[in-house]
């Protein structure tokens, strides 16, 4: 059973084969390049004191080749569960070969093998593209210092998502016996899936951090309104909330009120800061008494955070999730073949 | 004598639809099986019930006296041609023989080989670009070279010409001269029944009509024709299985074990293929099995 | 070796068709005592008939003693067809010519007395069978 399977999908092996062998070879050309460069100028910046110039000049090398990889990854799973999952059963059973497949095996041997077979073969393709494109990318990641952004792209979680891609296409075919609606359906589930885990999951399934800090940003005449308030550059904050003196959420990322202006006034009240309370001590409004009335009122942010420490934590136990949930659809894909299909 | 199938009340119902109902049967071993009904009578059903493709919704059915499915060992011993001799459009037939190694203990490696041979076709080639007559060729090689105990073949020669039909025939007789191998063929086509088969069950609207020995049948049903009559005034033994009439004549297909002994009929014997169509188009509304007669002495 | 036909159109059953071809070989000497007569396999293969049908027929011309298998080799002709007696054909003749015709002088005409011997072939040879 083990050699027909690979009899049987030879195809589609050598063309993901040749595709990795493809990636292998542009990475292996300009990834070098990149650690020199990196090597050269970023490594000494500090020293020199160009660290913007040097790090903008890295960031902008090979520009749409970064962008072609992030895609490839992200894609990957999906076809994966298209065309290697979706019509694992769904051909055999539309085009009406399971009478033979079924006649010569046991259909349990057969789902177990292809199941397996294929699975660990899609986990494995995606690995090797995932360790070559976070090996490449490892310079730029280090200067752009936001390694939350490309969660999705590095690390073990694309192997996870091909996995999970995989089975849940498979269990698409299954259940729904035609291959087209079965592809359709399969990418919306994925694509729901992959939603729900990294905007309700992945933030709480490692325990954040939760700090308290000054805010900084009502008295700010800056720019920006975004606040720095994290320990490292690289953590993800996940929510910023401005509090008062009684614990209360005020507004977001360090301003009072829906707009992101908070309205700060000087009347016969003294300093007043709207939705909060008025200074009536401080009769100039000067940045500097605007962040003693902001102290003095207790207005603070309270800061929801994965630290950097979570990232690997976190990369496991998002696997762990889509591992976990593609082994259970495996079982339930074994058992409706099994019961439900006659 | 043992049996190749044997069911005992068995049924299968798609939602609330009986696609076979009520199936007793005994089907013994060493015989060419045809297995006749119009479209949709429930052929397909219990075939596929009896290669474990399907479950039962009712009743029971063992094969070579093990559960339909169950397993290698039970696999082993049925070869299965399915209706339209599916075949993977994409793998050429060489590729099929060696999934049929793969896939098979017992793969005789040998006896595929030289069918194909015979076949005169490029190895190569992709089944899908068969003909119809080639593939149906390639499916039973794919099903006789397991060298199962029995053969069941789902309309094989429905789609086909009348030379590939012949052909396809001439091979399958010639693997049971030589393997002695049981073999159940469902069709709805009336032809060819005679020569080829030596047990017969009629299947019609999910029940069985008729089921027995062919030479048995053969003896045992009698065409009468004289002057009109009412059926009701016919023995009690005789028991009608067609009748027409005009102002001045009528004609029955009896079926009866006693000699017809009113010299006022003109008693013919019904050819097999008769014998079928005359059932096909008079299927008892109860659909109670008929079996045969009890006392028969063979 | 003798080639058998079928002639599906005839209505008489295919191993009686073999039998009495096998009869009409040993009548015009195309098959002689020591003879082999073609496997079951080769038949079949030919034929497109069932296997058993072949057996059967073989059976019946060993039972009247024509053939005899030789096992692992086949099966051969061993005797000759028993010319009848022709005093006998003689004695039955004129007895039935006798009685048919009294059934003439009774009224029956040829085709009532087609039907009354066919029944009565009918029930003396199926007596044996049912």
């Amino acid at each position: 059973m083990i050699r027909f399977t690979w009899m049987q999908s030879r195809v589609q092996a050598m063309v993901g084969l040749g595709a990795l062998a493809i990636i292998a070879i542009v990475l292996a050309l300009t990834g070098p390049h990149l650690v020199h460069l990196y090597d050269t100028t970023v490594a000494g910046c500090a020293a020199q004191g160009d660290c913007p110039a040097a790090t903008s000049t890295l960031l902008g090398n090979d520009n749409s080749l970064q962008l072609v990889l992030d895609v490839i990854v992200e894609v990957v799973p999906v076809l994966i569960g298209l065309f290697w999952g979706a019509p694992l059963v769904a051909r055999e059973l539309e085009t009406g070969t399971y009478r033979l497949a079924w006649t010569q095996v046991t259909r349990i041997r057969w789902m177990v093998v292809k199941l397996g077979l294929l699975g660990l073969a899609s986990m494995v393709a995606t690995g090797l593209l995932s360790l070559m494109v976070t090996w490449w990318s490892s310079p730029l990641d280090r200067v752009r210092m936001t390694p939350f952004a490309s969660f999705d792209q590095r690390g073990l979680v694309p192997v996870g998502y091909a996995a999970f891609a995989f089975v849940l296409g498979v269990t698409a075919g299954v259940l729904i016996r035609r291959t087209l609606p079965a592809m359709a359906t399969a990418l919306g589930g994925f694509v729901v899936a992959r939603l729900v885990v990294a905007h309700w999951g992945r933030p709480y399934i490692v325990s954040p951090l939760q700090i308290t800090i000054p805010d900084t940003t009502i008295a700010a005449t800056g720019t920006s309104s975004a606040s720095a308030g994290a320990p490292d550059p690289r953590d993800w904050v996940i929510s910023d909330q401005t509090v008062n003196a009684n614990g209360h959420v005020i507004g977001q990322f360090g301003s009072v009120g829906p707009s992101g202006n908070t309205t700060v006034s000087l009347g016969a009240h003294g300093i007043a800061i709207q939705g909060v309370g008025s200074c009536p001590n401080l009769h100039s409004q000067t940045p500097r008494n605007v962040q003693r009335c902001v102290d003095q009122l207790r207005v603070r942010e309270v800061l929801t955070y994965q630290p950097i420490g979570h990232y690997w934590a976190l990369q496991w136990s998002e696997l762990a999730i889509f591992l976990g949930t593609a082994v259970v659809l495996s079982g339930f894909c074994l058992w409706w073949v099994r019961r439900r299909l006659t | 004598m043992t049996a190749v199938i044997e069911t005992s009340g068995l049924g299968k119902r798609y939602g609330r639809k009986w696609g076979l109902r009520d199936c007793t049967e005994t089907i013994p071993e060493g015989r060419v099986v045809g297995l006749v009904g119009p479209n949709g009578a429930g052929k397909t059903t219990l075939l596929h019930l009896a290669v474990g493709l399907l479950a039962p919704s009712a009743g029971s059915i063992t094969v070579l006296g093990g559960h339909p499915g169950d397993g290698p060992a039970q696999l082993a011993k049925v070869g299965f041609v399915a209706q339209d001799t599916p075949t993977y459009a994409g793998l050429s037939v060489a590729k099929h023989l060696r999934m049929g190694a793969y896939l098979n203990k017992n793969w005789d490696r040998q006896l595929a080989e030289s069918r194909i041979d015979q076949l005169d076709v490029d190895p190569r080639q992709k089944a899908g670009s068969l003909s119809g007559g080639q593939r149906a060729q390639l499916a039973l090689t794919l099903a006789v070279a397991r060298r199962p105990e029995l053969l069941i073949l789902d309309e094989p020669v429905a789609s086909l010409d009348p030379l590939a039909r012949r052909e396809f025939l001439q091979s399958l007789m010639e693997i049971v001269a030589k393997d002695g191998v049981s073999v159940v063929l469902s069709s709805h086509l009336v032809a060819d029944l005679e020569r080829v088969c030596d047990y017969l069950v009629i299947l019609i609207a999910s029940h069985v009509q008729l089921s027995g020995e062919v030479s048995e049948l053969l003896a045992s049903h009698w065409r009468l024709s004289g002057p009109r009559r009412d059926p009701a005034s016919l023995p009690s033994d005789q028991e009608v299985v067609e009748e027409s009439h005009t102002d001045k004549q009528s004609t029955f297909l009896v079926r009866t074990e006693k000699p017809i002994l009113d010299p006022g009929w003109n008693v013919k014997p019904v050819t097999l293929d008769d014998l079928v169509l005359a059932y096909l188009s008079n299927p008892r509304r109860t659909g109670r099995a008929r079996k045969p007669g009890l006392g028969v002495v063979r | 070796m003798i080639e058998f036909q079928l002639d599906t159109a005839s209505g008489v059953a295919t191993y009686l068709q073999l039998v009495q071809q096998v009869h009409q070989a040993l009548q015009l000497g195309i098959l002689e005592p020591g003879d082999q007569l073609p496997t079951a396999q080769q038949v079949v293969a030919k034929l497109a008939i069932n296997p058993n049908t072949v057996l059967k027929a073989y059976r019946d011309l060993e039972r009247e003693g024509l053939v005899r298998p030789r096992p692992g080799q086949g099966t051969f002709i061993v005797g000759t067809l028993p010319r009848s007696d022709p005093a006998a054909q003689e004695r039955f003749l004129s007895s039935m010519t006798t009685w048919l015709r009294s059934a003439r002088a009774a009224g029956l005409g040829p085709d009532d007395i087609e039907a009354i011997y066919r029944t009565a072939v009918r029930n003396l040879f199926t007596e044996g069978v049912a």
